[in-house]
């Protein structure tokens, strides 16, 4: 116990001592720099001009009045030796201090003509050469801070700068490179790089790697290596002061590393390497935050689309129900009453004939009843057939016009489904808001795919950029045309302006659906 | 008199069941063969080469259109009659273009049943006159976006044509022969003669191959 408490403070002592060996370090390893300066020298000279008339006084021994300021020539040197310390600091004042006690060193031992003479001197040296130097150390000390502040502030800014590129989009993996230029640039560095881990559910690996010099090349090999090191050690690995790697470690483990190495000759700071750690986190959150998103964004997908599969499947059922149980037996009935009526009394024809029409009312409402959910002239003939009777049915009061361009052919289910709901769900909206004479529908059956569109003559209205805010402006008929051709892989497109009609396009490319073709049970 | 030989192709058993029965009570008509899906439809026709085909659209394994066109493509002189529960145009078109002779809703009175299936039997179209028009109309559309090859205006005689035309506005064999001057019998003559000519089997057939082939233009059904 008590020897570890001694270990403990011979330690913190050592360490103390150590901290004033760095301390004066630094300075005295600027000192051959200062001797450099001419202004320095000049300031040196400007000691050695405070020192003459003091050894003027000395030499021709002038008493009164001169006397009482033979010693203030050496407090004169107060002033070279504040100018030192404010243009030079700490190091700047100690040598012009250390002149300056070395010229007025004769007069103090040698040259003086009183006995008690030197105190004066002394004592002048002793109050003059530790103000210059508290002032030094102060300024220094001011200067090192503000030097700092700046660093921090440089630093801050860099980070805020980091992490609006990285906010700037979800796509955070275009983004990355942009983030490493910025990290040269900002942190001088020679190269930085960015490795990102394959997810689990599959995709590559993505290594960026960007060189401060134009005509270097990127180097990806490095960033590899380090990578592979730093997944066996796991933490952060700073290689002799010129290299760093940084682990992402995110929730579910490692997501990747970011490093850099310093610029030609130089090292790394503690503070470059501590701002590429926060930056590395940054970049963590943001490919977590990312991933995430498109998860939910998946997951909301294909929920959207089983709830609509899910709608339609139950559509049909219906509709097939209806008309394969419920018509059929009201056909039944209208032959068992055609029988009862043959043979039937005079008096019993007319309420026969009665029930007949009321049968044949009802079965007509479940034939359109059947068709509105599910027209099975869709699944029979296709989307031009549907679409013909969609046109046949408009209430427009010039009515609905079809242009078809192209030969026409069946398409995958569900891609004709999608076009007939969302052309179904256009016609709907011209008829019930755009307060249009007429509407057209056009289908171009293409080699690249297929295109679907209505436009109509009505008031239209201000379409806004992104059609996701029309949810919120509670237009929820376009958000769901929307959503049905994203779902087959389709493209949609909104114009309208006020007074100037609205036209809706989708377009679907051959071959897009390939994947989603497969889930349809709506097979007669 | 030979009975009008008769085969049923619907899936539903009570339907199917109701049909025959208003059918064999008929002393002309014979019913000789039961389908109840399209396939085995097409395979009855073939084998037994009947005068009429009463076809249902939605059967299982092969729809009602399929089946007419193969019906038609294996026996040509079997008029096809769909008895159907859609009653949208788009099917009709459809049907038509497949080679039917007549389209009829299930619940129509069973006297419309069995004169639809003796009008097919002797050529006469079977559909609502409105519905002829648009059928016609659209037929004619469809010949002018895609003309043929070679007109075949040539193909019919000229009293051919004039019979044609005069079928093609909803005139019956009757009314034909009153308005140009001949017997009945002659006017069936010409109409058989058209139909070997253009390959069908009812005037209905005939008069949308004679527009699509460009026999028959759609200004002549205009004038009656």
């Amino acid at each position: 116990m008590r020897a570890e408490a001694g270990a403990s403070w011979s330690r913190r002592l050592m360490s103390v001592q150590g901290g004033i060996g760095i301390l004066l370090w630094g300075p005295i390893r600027r000192f051959p720099r200062r001797l450099r300066e001419r202004r320095f020298w000049q300031v040196q000279a400007m000691v050695l001009v405070a020192t003459a008339p003091h050894y003027i006084i000395e030499t021709f021994g002038f008493t009164n009045p001169f006397e009482t300021v033979h010693g203030l020539s050496i407090t004169l040197y107060i002033l070279p030796l504040l100018y030192a310390a404010l243009s030079y600091g700490w190091e700047g004042a100690v040598l012009t201090g250390l002149w300056a006690a070395f010229l007025t060193s004769p007069s103090t031992w040698i040259w003086h003509r009183s006995e008690y003479h030197w105190f004066t001197e002394l004592g002048q040296l002793a109050v003059t050469l530790p103000v210059g130097i508290l002032v030094a150390w102060r300024v220094d000390l001011e200067s090192r801070q503000r030097l700092r502040a700046e660093g921090t502030s440089a630093s801050l800014r860099l980070l805020n700068e980091v992490g609006e590129i990285l906010s700037h989009t979800l796509e955070v993996e275009q983004q990355l490179p942009k983030v490493l230029r910025r990290l040269l640039s900002g942190l001088s560095l020679q190269a930085a790089w960015l490795r990102l881990d394959p997810q689990p559910d599959g995709g590559d690996p993505l290594t960026l790697a960007e060189a401060a010099e134009p005509h270097s090349p990127p180097p990806a090999g490095l960033a590899q290596a380090f990578h592979h090191r730093l997944v066996s050690e796991g933490t952060r690995m700073v290689i002799e002061g010129e290299a760093v790697a940084v682990p992402l470690l995110g929730e579910t483990g490692l997501l990747g590393s970011l490093g850099a190495t310093a610029a030609a000759g130089g090292t790394l700071t503690d503070e470059q390497v501590e701002l590429l750690t926060t930056v590395a986190q940054q970049v963590r959150v943001a490919v977590e935050n990312a991933r995430l998103y498109r998860e939910r964004q998946e997951s909301l997908r294909s929920y959207v689309s089983q709830v609509t599969q899910a709608q339609e499947d139950e559509r049909l059922r219906i509709a097939r129900e209806l008309h394969d149980d419920t018509a059929q037996e009201l056909v039944r009935l209208v032959r068992k009453l055609e029988q009862l009526r043959r043979p039937s009394p005079p008096d019993m024809t007319q309420p026969i004939d009665d029930l007949l029409n009321l049968t044949r009312d009802i079965l007509q409402a479940v034939r359109r009843y059947s068709r509105d959910l599910r027209p099975s002239v869709l699944d029979d003939l296709g989307l031009l057939a549907a679409i013909e009777m969609l046109i046949d049915d408009c209430r427009l009061p010039k009515g609905a016009r079809l242009q078809v361009t192209g030969k026409p052919r069946r398409l995958d289910r569900l891609v004709e489904l999608a076009l007939f709901r969302i052309a179904q769900e256009a016609l709907r909206n011209v008829e019930n808001h755009a307060e249009a004479t007429s509407a057209s529908v056009e289908l171009d059956f293409g080699q690249k795919g297929i295109r679907l569109s209505v436009t109509d003559d009505g008031l239209g209205f201000a379409a806004p950029e992104n059609i996701s805010a029309l949810s919120l402006a509670g237009k929820l008929g376009l958000v769901g045309m929307k959503e049905r051709a994203e779902l087959v892989g389709g493209h949609f497109q909104l114009s309208s302006s006020p007074g100037g009609g609205t036209e809706v396009a989708v377009t679907v490319a051959a071959g897009a659906t390939a994947s989603a073709g497969a889930t349809d049970s709506g097979a007669p | 008199m030979e009975k009008i030989r008769v085969i049923i192709a619907e899936d539903h058993t009570f339907v199917r069941e109701a049909t025959r029965q208003l059918l064999e009570q008929e002393p002309d008509i014979e019913i000789v063969g039961e389908a109840t899906d399209g396939a085995e439809a097409v395979a009855l026709a073939d084998r037994l080469n009947p005068d009429v085909a009463i076809v249902d659209i939605s059967m299982p394994v092969m729809s009602g259109i399929e089946a007419t066109e193969r019906i038609k493509a294996v026996r040509p002189g079997t008029a096809v009659l769909v008895l159907t529960q859609y009653d949208d145009d788009q099917y009709i078109f459809a049907l038509l273009a497949a080679g039917a002779a007549g389209y009829l809703l299930k619940d129509v009175p069973s006297a419309e049943v069995v004169r639809a299936v003796r009008s097919v039997h002797a050529g006469e179209p079977v559909l609502h006159p409105a519905i002829v028009k648009k059928v016609l109309a659209r037929f004619a559309a469809e010949a002018q976006e895609q003309p043929q090859p070679r007109p075949e205006g040539d193909l019919l005689t000229e009293r051919e044509r004039e019979i044609l035309r005069l079928a093609a506005c909803g005139l019956s064999n009757a009314r034909i022969a009153k308005r140009l001057f001949l017997s009945l019998r002659t006017v069936q003559v010409h109409l058989t003669h058209i139909f070997n000519k253009l390959g069908v089997g009812s005037r209905t057939e005939a008069v949308i191959v004679g527009l699509k082939r460009g026999v028959l233009r759609m200004e002549d059904l205009d004038e009656s």
